[in-house]
Formats: structure tokens, C-alpha cells, sequence
């Protein structure tokens, strides 16, 4: 028979029309929960106040938890984007049996690589006791295998005890820092807020161990997702020096300290721009809770649609109320953020009386607040994008992010005291903006976006 | 894709190929490697259309006189530029022809999708023509202008795969021809159709099977083609099923290659219904069968030797024969027949599971001591032993097994299908009439094909007149000289032909 004939069934039974996007639920969960947690943490050490130990003491604990949840945070972007973006895979192809497989190796790599940073940093440039050079140490590494940890959990189980494991360990954390504080000062906060820690960590690896089966397969296959997503892995790591770049930026303004360990901080600014993030935590409940779950509802719907051969009609009702769910999302989280955000920048001098904080840092603060509502915005932005693998775009966006924090940051440092925290929050209300006309430029692209440039299928 | 040189000499004769020759062996192949030795002073070019992106290992041989030999990958468009000029306008010009063709097109279509694809030759890919934006607006616009009640996923690959190939033969290399010569239509019918408007030089079509025909049976019996549009579709759009988007389409390109081609050839008459059907004019349609090497054939008949009764299936091991009846007639067969032996000569890696099935059939019927699978063999050295020529295909064309064994005088049993009437019981016109050379039985009857066989197999009186029929009316009528003679004679017409190009004249038809 001449004729070339048709090999169509093949064509037309592919699944990995979106097929990523499965594995993706609790995105929020997890990139929200390893911020909200530094955000409580550092903003309930600001708040401390320790009789027993001497304010200088109480400093430099403070400061040296603080640096290493900065830097631990920033190195620790790209393993963890990489380690996130497997296991989905891995829960998509129902491959669990390679979690353990997965989270040994993420967790040998990452420790490993970040040794090679920390403890030349401890015991090379900061002059600290050995002691408290050992404990700073443990303090990082413990923060960064709480991050990987906190992925597996979130990925694999889909609920809250996560939430649970941290506030009670943060709460053990505190008060074992204060308890050993009044014996051996730093020393004693360091270990005892290390003991805390250690104890959050227990808990997370105690209860994947217990739920996954311990086999040691594929430990290093995640190594391959590096080159393949690469742009996630840039992504982790831009995105949160993107968070942190002011905070750094700001060691160079004349009200910065170095203490006589060779650590810098400009306290004033970073106490306040904690208290101020603390003012959006209605809106990450919000979202993580309510918002994300609708918006994953019809995003399924979407897909599976397409897949049990839906004409255009059905696809297009299901585009439309894509849209239709974000937007109601958007309000409800406008409405309620707004609230907290405009009752925290008019009650701010009030708020801070009450917590006995300098008034040097009311203005910092009602910028950070205002700068944490659109930061916040911007995160849903970049998780929504996430979703339907706009891989570029989001990579476009943190970049701009950062970019952006750390030119208008250092801008807002030559106009004084004033301006500082205007620089953040500029740059929060830009990339929200150019988050959100990305955003809505896609929505009615959806369908396109889907069928043609994500379509694994397509790609030869 | 070789590239045709600066310029080179044009051949007398370019022949396009869809997915047959030198590469899959079988009636279309041997066809054409035949007429191409047989016409040794003439010069050709071979245009292979083939699927996938990798070229074949050969199963022929090329004759001397074949100048050049090129492909074309219908299923793998280069990927090009990401953004050219005058998108807008590219893609307004296809978007009219594109919507007729997806539903009853034509030359003229054709031709307006090769001028709009014109300036962008050579530089074009995939991902302007099938990925771009315009393009995505071009398939929305099809969909909902005839196929809006179907499945949007399916229409999308389908849509794909369809102008995947549409593209991939409208920006191909034309190598320079006096005469373009398409072996179907579909997509090789394409690519002839456009060399007609193109160079303006005379295409001609040979058709053995009717490619819509065979398209339409395919697609029947594809049971992943969602028929049943979802609930929730408005029932006031006007609305084919994907069904009617495969069919339509090719419907289209076979009337674009019959419009661009004159004479339209096909092996006998039953098929110039179909060609007309699909809007071939009347007046260009011939009659040209297949022809086999008689004398040569006539020697191995004189050199046969003694065995035990013998029947033989040539042809592939593929559900189309309908291997599992010539099976069961088999197993009828062997009880009036003692010491039957029944050969199955055809290459089994076509469809594996299918030749696996019939291998567990003959298991299962007990044949094992009967029915002999010898794969793809030489027929010379078995048809000295065969006895009875038996077929029982759903659809043939003018299965050349016939001739070969008729020219040996071996007798026939066969089904109704193509030609195979004519073959054996000699066409209406036949004059003298030769009498029947065999029996012709109902598709799917085992009990007909083995009593067909059992006469021929124990009435001595029968078979000889039957084996002296056969081979007297391939003689005459299918004598492989007398057909290349015909079609030498046509490549001369039409190389004499003056050039024209543009799109032909409907009414010229002589």
C-alpha cells in the first residue's frame, strides 16, 4: 500500500500536556513557609529582652543568628529549588520508594558545599570564642537542613503539622536560649536556641523517615535536574538575595555597627523590617489556605478538560475562570492586607511604644510594611507563574527584584535617615506591578501556553 | 534533504514516491523498479516522502538511469526562525486556502498556500508555521470555522500532523523534471501538484490502491478517534466529526493532484469510480495495469517438480490480507486434501502482534504440520512447487502474485476485491473470452476458499484448464514489455508537451 499511514494513536494519548503542574500543589507552603519562619524567628529575637545577659552578649547572638539565616537561606535557593521541582516529579510518577534516595543526597550536597562556606567565614573572619564559633557553625547547617526538611514534609504530606512542629520549636528555641543565656552568655543563647532547632529538625526527618521506606536508591539522580532547570535553580538563589540584598546594603548606612567580632549590623533597620513582614502573615495564611487551593481547583479542571477531550467551548469556560479565581483572590487578599497593612502604618507609633522600640525606626517601618504588602503580592504572583511553568518569566522577575532592591536601596541610603526602607519598598510596588502585567498578559494566553510552548510533547 | 545542486541538468522523468520505494519492499516498490530498469534510456529522479527523520536501510538495488535520488520528510519541518517579516501577511493569505482544503479544497488552494509560502522558502520552519502565535490563530480559526464540536486536543494533533506534512511538501526542493511522475496521491500527489504549477511541466498520477480509499479504511477502523463529540457543545455550529477533518483533507490533496495531472492512470477500471468520486475529470482518466516478465515466468513453469499438494499465500503477514481466513480454509482444507501443505511467503515484521496472533491461530488449529511461515523468500524458488495461488485480502489493487503465478499457470483463488475479477474470470471486454483461471470467492469465507482450493487441488481436468486460462490471459493482456512500451510511449507525449505553468484550465481535459 503506498502511504505513509499514521502512527496517531501515539500522537493523540500523550499526557504530558501539563503534566508538571500535578505535582505542584502547596507551592505556596512551600516557598512561604521558610520565610515566615525567619520572619517569626528574627522578629522574636528582635523583641527579646534578656536581664540576665548583657545587651552587647545578647548582640552578637543575635546578629550571628541572623547572618546565618540570611546566608542560609540565599546559598541554600538552588538545592532546594531543585530538590522541590524532583520530588514533585517523583509524587507525580508515583516514584516515592526514591524519596529517601532524594533527600539523603540533597542533604549531603547541600551540608557539604555549605561547609565549605561557613567555617572559614567562623573561624577565619569572626573573632569569636571557639565555643560560640562551633555553635555558629551548627546553627547554620541546622537552618539549612531545616529548609530541605521542611520541602519534604510540605511535598509529601499535605498537612499543617508542619506548622505545628515549628512553632513549638521556635518555642523551645527561645526559651532555651534565655535559660542557658544566664549561664555562659552567648555561648548559652547559641546552644540553647541550637537545641531547638535540632529538635524542629528530629521532628521533620522523624516523620518522613517513618513514612517513606529507607532505601537508598537514586541518590544523585536529582544532580541531572540542574542543568535541565537550570532556571529554577538561578531562581532560588536570586530570589532570595533578592530578599536579603537591602538588608545587607544596608551595613554600609552610617548607623551601622560592627561589633568588635567583625560582624556589621544596622539593627534599627533590620528590627523594624521584621516587625513590618510580620504584617503579612494574614495574607500568606490567606493565600496558602484559601486562594491557592481555588486556584489549583480550576487549574486541574483546566487540564483534565483537555485531556478527556473537551471541545474548545469547555476549555475556554475553564480559562475564563482561571482568571475569575484569581481575581477573586486578589481582592480578598487586597481587602483583608490592606486592613492589617493601613492600620499597622496609622497605629505604627503607637504599636512601637508598646514594644519599646526606638522612634528612629517608625519610618523604616511603615516603609517596610508598605513594602511587604506588595512583596507579598508579588510572591503569589511568581507562585501562580510557577504553576503554569512560565520558567522564564519568573526568572525575569526575580532578577528585576533583585535588581531593583539593591539600586534603589543604595539610592534611599544617600537620601537619609528618612528614606531608608524606601528603596524596598519601591522596588516591591515595581516588580509587583511588572509581576502583574505579566500575569494578566498570560491569562488569556493560557490555552496557548499550554497546548504550544509548554507542551513537553513539542519539544524535540 | 539532499539539495539539488546550482543547476542541474533536468531529469526526463521525476518520480515521487510516498513511503515506498527503494526503501519497503511490496507490489508499488517492485512496480517501480521495474518500469525504471525497463526503460533504460530514460532519466530519472526519485522523490521519497517518508515518515520520521531518518532515512531507511534500501531493499533495492537503483538502475543505472536513476539520476538522483531525494527525500522529504513529511513529519519533521526544520524548526526556522522564531519570528520572520510579514507574518501578519503570510498567515492571512494561507488562512482562506487552509480553511477549504480542511474541507472540500483544491489545485487552487494549493497553489495559493505555495505562493504565500513563496518568499519565506528555505528559511521557514515549525516554529513560525505550527508554534507560532499567528499559527495558533490559524488552527482556532479552522477549528471553529467546520470542526468546533470535536475534542480540542485531538483537532490540535491532528490539525498539527496534517499541515506538518502540507508544509513540509510545499517548502521542499523540486528537482528539475521534464514530466513529474506521483505514484499517489496524498502527500507524493501533493508535491506533483505543485511541481505542475510550479515549473508548468506535464504531471501524470499512477494510482494502484485509491488513496483516499485506503485512508478512509484506516481511519474506520482507528478506534481512537473520538466520534462522539462531549456533552455541553452547542448544537447549532456546524460541525464535522475529526473523522471527516482527516478524510476531507486528503480528499482535498487527491482532487488538488487530479486537477494538476494529466493522464490519471490506475491499474483497472473499478478504481476510476473512486478517482471520479474525488473529483478526477472524466476525460483524463486511463487504464494502465501492472505487467509481469511472461517468458520468464513461462520457463519456471516448465521446470516444476513433484511434491505433495501445495497451496501459497504471497503477501505480507498483515491484517489488510486477512491472514486468520486463509487460516481456517486451511484447516477445511486438510481434511478432504491429505499430505496438504500450505506456505505463507510475505515478510512478517510489518505488524509483529498480528503475524504472533497468526501464529498462535495455527497452534491453536492444530496446523503446525500444514501451514509453513518462510518470510520474505524469492518467489523463483518456490513457485515451481506451488500448486494452488491463494488470496484472501480485504483490499488489493492488481496484486501482482496473481500475475506472477498466472504467468507460471498456476490457478487462482481469491477474494472479490480490485481487479482480481478480471484477473481471473477475464474482463467483460475480453475477446476472445479465455475462461476462468480459478475461482473468485466473498471476502472472509473460509469454506469458499477451500472448496476453490479443493477443486483445483483433485480435478486434474479443471486445474489444467484453469493453469492454461491464467497464463494465456496474462500474455496477453499483462505482459510487462507491452505495458513499459505504453508507458514509454506516454513519457514521450508528455516530455514533448510545451511548459505551462499556473494552475491548469479544469475544462482542458482532452
Amino acid at each position: 500500500m503506498a502511504g505513509l499511514g499514521f502512527a496517531l494513536r501515539k500522537l493523540l494519548h500523550r499526557d504530558d500536556l501539563g503534566g508538571a503542574a500535578a505535582g505542584c500543589l502547596r507551592c505556596a507552603m512551600v516557598s512561604s513557609g521558610p520565610w515566615l519562619l525567619t520572619v517569626l524567628c528574627l522578629a522574636g529575637l528582635g523583641a527579646l529582652r534578656a536581664h540576665s545577659v548583657s545587651r552587647d552578649e545578647l548582640t552578637v547572638f543575635q546578629i550571628i543568628v541572623y547572618y546565618n539565616f540570611s546566608f542560609s537561606l540565599v546559598v541554600s535557593g538552588p538545592v532546594l529549588a531543585i530538590a522541590t521541582r524532583h520530588l514533585s516529579d517523583l509524587v507525580f510518577t508515583r516514584r516515592t520508594d526514591e524519596a529517601m534516595g532524594l533527600l539523603l543526597g540533597s542533604l549531603l550536597l547541600l551540608l557539604g558545599s555549605q561547609v565549605l562556606i561557613v567555617v572559614p567565614f567562623y573561624f577565619g573572619f569572626a573573632e569569636l570564642a571557639t565555643p560560640i564559633r562551633v555553635l555558629a557553625c551548627v546553627n547554620f547547617l541546622l537552618v539549612s537542613a531545616i529548609w530541605l526538611a521542611h520541602v519534604f514534609l510540605v511535598t509529601l504530606h499535605n498537612d499543617r503539622s508542619v506548622t505545628a512542629t515549628f512553632a513549638a520549636g521556635l518555642g523551645v528555641a527561645l526559651a532555651a536560649a534565655l535559660a542557658l543565656g544566664r549561664f555562659h552568655a552567648t555561648a548559652g543563647l547559641l546552644a540553647g536556641f541550637d537545641l531547638g532547632l535540632a529538635l524542629i529538625l528530629y521532628a521533620l526527618l522523624a516523620r518522613i523517615v517513618a513514612d517513606y521506606p529507607r532505601r537508598d536508591t537514586g541518590r544523585w539522580a536529582f544532580l541531572a535536574c540542574f542543568r535541565r532547570h537550570w532556571r529554577l535553580a538561578a531562581g532560588g538563589l536570586v530570589y532570595n538575595a533578592a530578599i536579603w540584598v537591602d538588608k545587607w546594603l544596608m551595613w554600609t548606612a552610617p548607623e551601622a555597627v560592627q561589633q568588635p567580632c567583625r560582624l556589621v549590623s544596622c539593627l534599627h533597620y533590620d528590627s523594624a523590617m521584621f516587625l513590618a513582614y510580620l504584617t503579612i502573615v494574614p495574607s500568606i495564611a490567606l493565600f496558602v489556605l484559601s486562594v491557592e487551593t481555588d486556584f489549583y481547583e480550576v487549574y486541574l479542571r483546566y487540564l483534565r478538560d483537555i485531556r478527556e477531550h473537551a471541545p474548545w467551548s469547555a476549555i475556554a469556560v475553564n480559562t475564563r475562570r482561571i482568571g475569575e479565581v484569581l481575581l477573586a483572590g486578589a481582592g480578598r487578599i487586597l481587602l483583608w492586607q490592606g486592613l492589617v497593612s493601613s492600620l499597622a502604618i496609622l497605629l505604627a507609633p503607637r504599636l512601637l511604644d508598646l514594644l519599646g522600640i526606638a522612634f528612629v525606626e517608625l519610618g523604616i517601618f511603615r516603609l517596610g510594611v508598605l513594602g511587604a504588602f506588595f512583596h507579598a503580592l508579588f510572591m503569589f504572583l511568581l507562585i501562580v507563574l510557577s504553576y503554569f511553568e512560565l520558567h522564564r518569566e519568573t526568572l525575569a522577575l526575580q532578577l528585576l527584584f533583585l535588581a531593583s532592591n539593591a539600586a534603589l536601596t543604595l539610592w534611599s541610603l544617600g537620601q537619609g535617615v528618612a528614606w531608608y526602607g524606601a528603596g524596598y519598598a519601591l522596588a516591591s510596588v515595581l516588580s509587583f506591578a511588572a509581576a502583574g502585567l505579566v500575569t494578566f498578559r498570560l491569562l488569556p494566553n493560557v490555552p496557548y501556553e499550554t497546548f504550544v510552548r509548554r507542551n513537553a510533547a513539542l519539544q524535540r | 534533504m539532499t539539495a539539488p545542486g546550482p543547476s542541474p541538468a533536468p531529469v526526463d522523468v521525476c518520480l515521487l514516491l510516498e513511503g515506498t520505494y527503494p526503501y519497503t519492499p511490496g507490489g508499488v516498490s517492485s512496480w517501480v523498479h521495474d518500469l525504471v530498469g525497463g526503460l533504460a534510456p530514460l532519466t530519472f529522479h526519485v522523490v521519497s516522502l517518508l515518515p520520521g527523520t531518518t532515512v531507511p536501510a534500501r531493499n533495492y538495488t537503483l538502475p543505472a538511469n536513476i539520476a538522483g535520488l531525494s527525500h522529504v520528510f513529511v513529519r519533521s519541518l526544520p524548526e526556522g526562525p522564531r519570528r520572520i517579516r510579514h507574518a501578519d501577511r503570510l498567515f492571512a493569505a494561507l488562512a482562506e486556502p487552509m480553511a477549504r482544503i480542511q474541507e472540500d479544497g483544491g489545485l487552487r488552494d494549493i497553489a495559493a498556500v505555495s505562493l504565500a509560502l513563496e518568499p519565506h522558502r528555505r528559511r521557514i520552519g515549525s516554529r513560525m508555521l505550527l508554534n507560532s502565535r499567528p499559527a495558533w490563530d490559524l488552527l482556532h480559526s479552522m477549528y471553529h470555522a467546520a470542526y468546533a464540536s470535536n475534542s480540542f486536543l485531538d483537532y490540535f494533533w491532528a490539525w498539527r500532523c496534517l499541515q506538518e506534512g502540507l508544509f513540509s511538501v510545499m517548502l521542499a526542493p523540486l528537482p528539475p523534471a521534464r514530466v513529474y511522475h506521483t505514484v499517489s496521491t496524498g502527500f507524493a500527489g501533493l508535491l506533483a501538484a505543485r511541481a505542475r504549477i510550479e515549473t508548468g511541466r506535464p504531471a501524470l498520477v499512477t494510482e494502484h490502491g485509491i488513496y483516499t480509499n485506503e485512508r478512509r479504511v484506516e481511519i474506520a477502523m482507528a478506534n481512537w478517534l473520538h466520534e462522539a463529540p462531549p456533552d455541553g457543545t452547542d448544537p447549532g455550529t456546524r460541525s464535522g466529526s475529526l473523522a471527516d477533518f482527516w478524510i476531507r483533507t486528503f480528499v482535498s490533496y487527491s482532487r488538488a493532484c487530479y486537477e494538476a495531472c494529466d493522464p490519471i492512470v490506475t491499474l483497472f477500471e473499478g478504481n476510476q469510480r473512486l478517482q471520479a468520486e474525488d473529483g478526477a475529470p472524466p476525460g483524463r482518466l486511463r487504464v494502465i495495469p501492472n505487467g509481469v516478465d511472461v517468458s520468464r515466468y513461462a520457463d519456471l513453469a516448465a521446470a516444476r517438480r513433484p511434491h505433495p499438494p501445495t497451496i501459497a499465500l504471497i503477501g505480507r503477514i498483515v491484517p489488510i490480507k486477512d491472514i486468520k481466513t486463509f487460516l481456517h480454509a486451511c484447516a477445511r482444507l486438510r481434511k478432504s486434501v491429505p499430505g496438504l501443505r500450505a506456505w505463507l511467503l510475505g515478510s512478517e515484521s510489518e505488524d509483529p502482534d498480528y503475524a504472533a496472533e497468526c501464529r498462535d491461530m495455527v497452534r491453536h488449529l492444530g496446523l503446525e504440520d500444514t501451514v509453513t511461515f518462510h518470510g520474505q523468500v524469492r518467489l523463483d524458488d518456490h513457485l515451481a512447487e506451488i500448486d494452488v495461488l491463494v488470496l484472501t485480502s480485504i483490499s488489493e489493487a492488481q496484486p501482482l502474485a496473481i500475475l506472477e503465478a498466472g504467468a507460471a499457470g498456476i490457478p487462482i483463488v481469491a477474494t472479490d476485491v480490485g481487479s482480481c475479477r478480471d484477473l481471473i474470470l477475464g474482463h467483460r471486454s475480453e475477446s476472445p473470452a479465455l475462461g476462468p483461471g480459478g475461482t473468485v470467492t466473498r471476502l472472509a469465507d473460509p469454506a469458499a476458499t477451500a472448496r476453490g482450493a479443493e477443486r483445483l487441488l483433485t480435478d486434474p481436468a479443471w486445474r489444467d484448464a484453469c493453469s492454461l486460462a491464467i497464463r494465456r490471459r496474462v500474455g496477453l493482456h499483462y505482459d510487462q514489455r507491452a505495458i513499459e512500451r505504453r508507458y514509454r510511449d506516454l513519457y514521450a507525449e508528455l516530455i514533448a508537451r510545451p511548459s505551462q505553468p499556473g494552475v491548469p484550465d479544469p475544462e482542458e481535459a482532452r
